[in-house]
């Protein structure tokens, strides 16, 4: 397979090597599709080739035949995109950009107990505990709703900017990115605490009195 | 008869499994019970040791497995009650010599001759753990209040659930003295952190030592607590499940026992 699907926050991305024949491009991204059935209708598709220009007449081409086939709402540049300015911020909560979307974002509830490994490709959320020796993986943001007594390992693999909350924050080890607490005192008392990274190494503080995300000038998606 | 198979584990070996499994099952012989209990250690039996039945071994769960011999011929008789059997592990074979599968169907044998059979399972989470839990009905998780004994149950409870069984708690081996004076985990702290349901609590008790030696049941002595806890466990399993949990604590002065009976000192 040279065409790899995923989804996104906006809808769809499609990863594909841009020096393979046409053909075998919309024949892989064809049957990728299918699988999706109604979900790729009015989707937006961000294409991927590593390239900031794509050829033009493959773009044109892979547009057309995903909007006629699928029913796809829209067919844009992926790194050109994402280069675009922000938008400007307007108070619509509905549009704002940092609406919630669960896609995304995984929520389990329950106990993770010793031996035991959740993982999410983003956001995790744990309504419950993690016992020692349980463990909790994101790609994303990990937020505990109970004890992190275990270890949580966020940002994977590179996302510095990811946070571990929890609101009995007493972990045996956490892991932003490549940054690495282990040993850490454990706080007393149950307050809601939360680790990031900071000049390279791992920073832990109260939530409520630090409160990082309310100093946003406006809302942001994560 | 429609017997009801428990399986007695803790994933750390030394917590007190197989001290547990014969005062329970004493106890819900002495209740009148028709019980037996299997080591399933095998490899290490101690069972056998424990309940003073050691030169009366013939025939092993191994055997049984095997169709060497009947249940009624494996199961021995405890000297003192009479509604209780042991079926002994084997000595010389190891964990892999009988498959989860081979078990559940003894299980279903044992099921009809027994009100309740009780499982030693063995120390970690391999094959020996799989042979014990394969036919249980029920689980006892076993667990002292020490982080490590804590870790393994916590894992042992997540392999139960996996497996659709919902385990109970025993926290054995607390010494109240240190638990006062905050240099032990008190139950509340295990509780905690392994949050199933608790069945009872007993404490650090010499007797438990000279019972083991004299190959006497622990339940039979009137003035052991660790027997007595083992006791009241054992109603909560036979139809008594609200039976409060007694709390060890050490002696405390006439005062403030009356102080605190009353409600007016803390
Ligand atoms: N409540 C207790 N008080 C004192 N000693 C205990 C108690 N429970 C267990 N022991 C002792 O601890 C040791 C291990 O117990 P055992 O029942 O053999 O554990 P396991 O079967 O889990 O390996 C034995 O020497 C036993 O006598
Ligand atoms: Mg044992």
């Amino acid at each position: 397979m040279t065409v790899k699907l995923r989804g996104t926050r906006h809808g769809f991305a499609l990863t594909l090597d841009p020096t393979v024949s046409y053909e075998v491009i919309e024949k892989e991204a064809g049957d990728l599709f299918l699988n999706l059935r109604q979900l790729a209708k009015g989707a937006n598709v961000s294409l991927d080739t590593g390239l900031a220009d794509i050829p033009p007449d493959l773009f044109m081409k892979l547009g057309e035949f995903l909007k006629n086939r699928f029913g796809v709402q829209d067919v844009f540049n992926k790194i050109k995109a994402e280069n675009k300015p922000a938008p400007e911020p307007h108070l619509d909560i509905q549009e704002a950009p940092g609406g919630c979307d669960m896609g995304e974002m995984k929520m389990m509830a329950g106990r993770v107990r010793s031996g035991q490994r959740v993982s999410a490709e983003n956001h995790l959320v744990i309504l419950g505990d993690v016992n020692p020796g349980g463990e909790v993986f994101a790609g994303g943001d990990i937020l505990v709703l109970g004890s992190l007594l275990g270890t949580a390992i966020a940002g994977q693999s590179d996302r510095e900017s990811a946070i571990i909350l929890a609101l009995d924050f007493r972990p045996t080890q956490v892991q932003i990115a490549g940054v690495v607490a282990a040993g850490m005192a454990s706080s007393t008392g149950k307050k809601i605490e939360f680790a990031y990274v900071e000049n390279g190494a791992i920073v832990v503080d109260n939530y409520v009195t630090a409160n990082p995300f309310g100093k946003l000038p406006m809302l942001e998606e994560r | 008869m429609d017997g009801k198979v428990i399986v007695i584990t803790s994933g750390k070996g030394g917590v007190g499994k197989t001290t547990a499994t014969a005062s329970i099952g004493a106890a819900l012989a002495k209740d009148g019970k028709k019980v037996v209990v299997v080591d399933m250690d095998i490899g290490l039996r101690n069972l056998d040791v424990v309940m003073g039945l050691e030169n009366r071994v013939v025939f092993n769960i191994v055997d049984v497995v095997r169709g060497k011999c009947r249940v009624s011929q494996a199961a021995i008789k405890d000297r003192k009650i009479d509604n209780l059997f042991l079926i002994p592990a084997s000595q010389s074979d190891n964990k892999n010599s009988v498959t989860p599968e081979e078990m559940v169907l003894v299980c279903k044998d044992l099921k009809n001759e027994f009100d309740f059979i009780l499982m030693d399972c063995p120390a970690g989470i391999e094959q020996g753990f799989e042979n014990a839990v394969a036919g249980a009905d029920e689980a006892v998780v076993i667990c002292t209040p020490e982080v490590s004994s804590i870790r393994d149950a916590d894992r042992i409870i997540g392999l139960l659930y996996a497996k659709k069984i919902t385990p109970k708690l025993i926290v054995n081996r607390i010494i109240p003295a240190m638990v006062e004076k905050g240099d032990m985990l008190s139950h509340e702290d295990v509780v905690d952190v392994l949050s199933i349901e608790l069945i009872g609590l007993v404490e650090m008790d010499d007797q438990v030592i000279v019972a083991t030696n004299t190959g006497s049941s622990l339940v039979m002595n009137k003035e052991s607590k660790a027997g007595m806890a083992f006791t009241r466990i054992a109603m909560r399993l036979n139809g008594q499940p609200g039976l409060p949990i007694e709390i060890p604590r050490t002696q405390v002065g006439l005062f403030k026992k009356l102080g605190r009976r009353i409600g007016i000192s803390r």
